[in-house]
């Protein structure tokens, strides 16, 4: 129980940060995602029911932060849990430079899908980032992911996934 | 199918229902719009969230206004600060007064917002990710602040309120400001041009007596760093410089609202329309302090 609630008063600490200190101390185009960098490495630790749920908070969390229409960065979310879970099942993901790969993999994979879903369901007003953003920003998501990796393994140490 | 045999498999159920519930959601809100009220959850973690927010936005600008101060410059950046707060409003005071001015000399009487009052508000928050452009503001419902209104600078428009996760309803003691470069953010607007016998004032460029409506419509859509005029017919008289202001039409802006001054005009080889972009006036990177643009009869707390 104590696990969670660290967790859970982590993330909003992250999510604090994300929208005050980070905007102001760096360029918009070498911002890491706190939130989206730990659900690629929620995938490294939780079995799929506990980590799902942890990422729809989180992706609600994201949506609400946003003022996106609630769901967005839910499905978004979602599915780059899943691809981190599976992912991390299909290599070794133990070596700090796979994770660092795998953060900066998904970067991109979250960049797509955010602009698909937005596609879809704003009526056209899909959100555009400029292209060359996508590199220096997974980049930094994966320098987060590596500084990020281990207080989340101490916090689920004996947790629930052994890669 | 039995509850064991979902709890052996709670690994894939639990996922794959989530996810359903997700894109639910997601499909149930694009449909619907913003119409409906925001759920007390969302609302209270808002609520919860905007004062860490405030604290540690008020904490940097501590720390910062402590070196300003005290260390690198003690007294002049108050006194610019100041000074440049008030030159901020009254610039804005000039540009309505000015307005209203060239607008009875049109002829046109009963403007839509004539004395709107502005509420100043301290920027505590941005967007967690740069695709969307939304500012959190010290301000909500309990200040009088409503889902729609205009949110303006000294040196034009800034955007509108938006209610929390896209609904209309304001949190009380916050509210999330959609930036006129977001591309949800559309606003329909007219074009001015200095006429040929005036010159400009570099003091107050933006002078409705000396600038003509050129009559060109079209509408402003953000995209992420500028504005993309959308809808102006091709053949129109755009001119790179040329002044983008708020048409009034929609309900949202009064007319009149600086937007941003034409930096591009492409004329494409086939299409109807012409590429117009333009450059917001207003500086989202470094803006600090904002005003909500109350309708007068709504009361200001």
């Amino acid at each position: 129980m104590r696990k969670h609630l660290i967790f859970v008063i982590s993330t909003l600490v992250l999510a604090v940060l994300q929208t005050t200190l980070v905007p102001l101390l760096l360029p918009e185009w070498l911002r890491p995602d706190f939130l989206f960098v730990v659900i690629v490495l929620l995938g490294l630790f939780l079995q799929p029911m506990t980590g799902s749920i942890y990422t729809f908070g989180m992706g609600y969390l994201q949506d609400l932060l946003m003022g996106t229409m609630a769901g967005l960065f839910i499905v978004d979310r979602l599915v780059i849990y899943l691809a981190a879970y599976w992912l991390a099942g299909q290599f070794y993901a133990k070596s700090a430079l796979a994770q660092a790969a795998l953060v900066a993999l998904l970067s991109v994979l979250d960049y797509l899908l955010i602009w698909l879903l937005s596609a879809i369901f704003s009526g056209g007003d899909a959100f555009s980032v400029p292209l060359w953003h996508l590199f220096p920003r997974a980049i930094s998501n994966a320098i987060m992911g590596l500084a990020l990796y281990y207080p989340l393994r101490i916090l689920w140490e004996g947790g629930e996934r052994e890669l | 199918m039995s509850l064991d045999f979902i709890k052996q498999r709670k690994n894939n159920f639990v996922p794959l229902a989530l996810l359903a519930i997700g894109l639910g959601l997601l499909i149930y809100n694009s449909v619907v719009g913003p119409g409906r009220r925001v759920s007390p959850l969302s609302r209270a973690i808002l609520e919860v969230l905007s004062y860490p927010q405030a604290l540690v936005t008020n904490s940097a600008t501590a720390v910062g206004d402590t070196w300003h101060h005290y260390i690198y410059l003690r007294g002049v950046e108050s006194e610019n600060r100041y000074l440049r707060d008030k030159l901020d409003s009254l610039m804005f005071e000039n540009r309505k007064f000015r307005e209203e001015i060239a607008r009875l000399r049109m002829g046109i009487t009963g403007p839509v917002w004539r004395g709107a009052k502005l509420l100043p508000a301290k920027i505590i928050a941005l967007s967690a990710r740069n695709e969307s452009r939304v500012a959190t503001i010290n301000r909500g419902s309990d200040d009088g602040i409503k889902y729609g209104l205009p949110v303006v600078c000294g040196a034009g428009t800034v955007g509108k309120i938006v209610g929390g996760a896209g609904t209309r309803s304001v949190p009380p003691h916050s509210a999330q400001v959609l930036l006129l470069i977001d591309p949800r953010c559309r606003v329909d607007a007219l074009m001015y041009r200095l006429a040929d016998d005036n010159i400009p004032n570099p003091a107050c460029p933006w002078n409705p007596s000396n600038w003509t409506q050129t009559r060109i419509r079209g509408v402003t859509q953000g995209d992420g760093k500028r504005l993309v005029l959308k809808f102006v017919e091709r053949g129109s008289d755009v001119q790179p410089g040329d002044m983008v202001v708020s048409s009034g039409f929609g309900g949202v802006f009064p007319k009149g609202l600086l937007l941003g001054r034409v930096s591009r005009v492409g004329q494409s080889e086939k299409g109807l329309r012409l590429m117009v972009d333009a450059t917001p006036v207003v500086d989202f990177n470094t803006i600090e302090e904002v005003q909500v643009m109350i309708k007068e009869g709504d009361p200001i707390r």
